[in-house]
């Protein structure tokens, strides 16, 4: 426990600092939900629609929960956003592990970021940009 | 309260430092921010650390630290009006403003080639044709960028029937100045250059011409043939520039060419028809020439990074390619990995990697 305790924290804050700095190609952002929160268990998300998809403009919210065998285990993410994406459940807004690849073949060595950006690929996967979406603005 | 800076990262590839007071809200930080850039207050989206800012809270409510980045979304006006978003966004090819100096012995071209030259102010700069093979894509028109890959070819042409180019060119050759820098760079260069056999092929527009109908084929069309070669290492180009009676089994397409050719063209294990390349030996210094300049970073005449790019840059690429990232999320490259790859690829030059991406060989 102790042992798998440290790289977590370790990793978690590096995301922390990339995310808060920004870097990247700023169209997924994510950060804590609680900045006081020292296990780093919450946290937000967001993805800028991509262009040229019937995601363009739009601003999805997220929230991604780290519980403590992250990285070794994927955190469970949910969109607060409604959003119609086949990997996404419509009741309950959480993203189906099974349905989004990099969930479903997890790497430790994957990050917060590499989801947002696979989500952001789902939305505009040929398949998906067109689906009818619900009004911006609603949630789960 | 303490004051702070805040870096905005706009999604139009701005970038705004806007010192604040941590008590103000986020309506007034907005309207610090429409200060500096076009966008009103009312139309700003902030976003921090996976939140979408909302105007009545303050910065202290989302623990915004000094030197920390917003990214800014312009979202449709308000009151419903359902304008089309896209500004007046200038096509944000690397263009730079500022020509070459060796331009000075230039004949008066029209700017556009030129700067698509940048690189080597010329010579070298004709590496800069993966910049041209851009253009189709995305110059005048502004249309898709789809179409790059014809417009490369095209692009090439019609540079190729450029007389002025043509002239510019056997004006760099015989500039001292350049030759010299050229020297300095790589004496086998120089020497190449000297040649009046190869000056003679640069100088003559069915030959690069018959080039640029050689990559068209391949999966790499104009820009990338070209300009993909920009991020190699000094070391391999060397190798190729070898004016070389060797190397007749030199490749045409993007990446096996340097490495086929330092293996001193052994086995053909190219995989376009090389007909022509067997019978003009010279274009394999030709290409290794237009490679080096393929790279971004040369918009002065003689960049540190002309053989590809030997100060290897320490960050990580996705900084390293901030703004080339946001140019191609901006034209609808959203998948983020691909980018980079396709930028690491190309040593950060947007338009090769645009065909690089469109040829769907990643």
């Amino acid at each position: 426990m102790q042992l798998s305790y440290i790289p977590r924290n370790f990793k978690l804050l590096e995301e922390l600092e990339k995310g808060e700095k920004g870097i990247g190609d700023g169209t997924c952002s994510y950060g804590l939900s609680n900045g006081e929160d020292i296990y780093m268990s919450d946290w937000n998300g967001t993805i800028i629609g991509p262009p040229g998809t019937i995601h363009e403009n739009r601003i999805y919210s997220l929230k991604l929960y780290c519980d403590e065998n992250y990285p070794n285990n994927p955190p469970t993410v949910h969109f607060i956003s409604r959003i119609n994406l086949p990997c996404v459940n419509q009741h309950t807004g959480k993203v189906e592990p099974s349905r989004l690849s990099c969930l479903s073949q997890w790497k430790s060595s994957n990050s917060l970021e590499d989801i947002l950006v696979d989500l952001r690929r789902e939305m505009a996967n040929a398949v998906n940009k067109k689906l009818p979406q619900p009004p911006e603005g609603s949630t789960f | 309260m303490p004051e702070i800076t805040i870096n905005v990262k706009s999604s139009n590839d701005q970038k705004y430092s806007i010192t604040i007071d941590t008590s103000k809200t986020v309506l007034e930080f907005k309207q610090a921010i429409a200060e500096k850039c076009d966008t009103a207050a009312e139309r700003q989206r902030l976003i921090y650390a996976g939140k979408v800012l909302k105007d009545n809270d303050t910065l202290e409510t989302y623990k915004i630290a000094e030197g920390n980045t917003v990214h800014m979304v312009r979202g449709t006006a308000p009151a419903g009006s359902s304008q089309p978003q896209q500004e007046t966004r200038t096509p944000t090819t690397p263009a730079t403003t500022t020509p070459p100096t060796t331009q000075a012995t230039a004949p008066p071209v029209q700017p556009n080639p030129l700067e698509a030259l940048g690189g080597l102010g010329g010579l070298g700069g004709l590496g800069g044709l993966g910049g041209l093979g851009g253009f189709g894509g995305f110059g005048a028109t502004g249309g898709s960028p789809y179409d790059g890959n014809a417009g490369g070819v095209n692009a090439f042409d019609q540079f190729l029937n450029n007389p002025a180019m043509m002239q510019y060119i056997s004006s760099l050759m015989q500039d001292p100045q350049f030759m010299e820098n050229m020297g300095a760079f790589n004496p086998q260069i120089a020497q190449l250059m000297r040649d009046p056999e190869f000056q003679a092929i640069l100088s003559n527009p069915e030959v690069l011409r018959s080039m640029a109908s050689l990559m068209a084929p391949g999966p790499f069309t104009g820009g990338n043939a070209f300009g993909g070669f920009g991020g190699q290492p000094r070391s391999n180009t060397a190798t190729t520039t070898q004016p070389s009676t060797t190397n007749t089994t030199n490749t045409t397409t993007n990446q096996s060419a340097t490495t086929t050719a330092t293996t001193t063209g052994t086995t053909p294990s190219n995989t376009a028809p090389n007909t022509t390349n067997t019978t003009t030996p010279p274009f394999n210094p030709l290409f290794s020439l237009l490679a080096g300049a393929g790279n971004p970073n040369s918009t002065q005449p003689f960049p540190p990074g002309l053989w590809g790019n030997p100060a290897a840059p320490q960050q990580p690429p996705e900084e390293r390619f901030q703004v080339q990232l946001q140019q191609l999320n901006e034209m609808g490259f959203w998948d983020a990995q691909k980018n980079i790859r396709a930028l690491l690829a190309c040593g950060g030059d947007v338009q090769a990697a645009i065909e690089y991406l469109l040829s769907g060989n990643l």
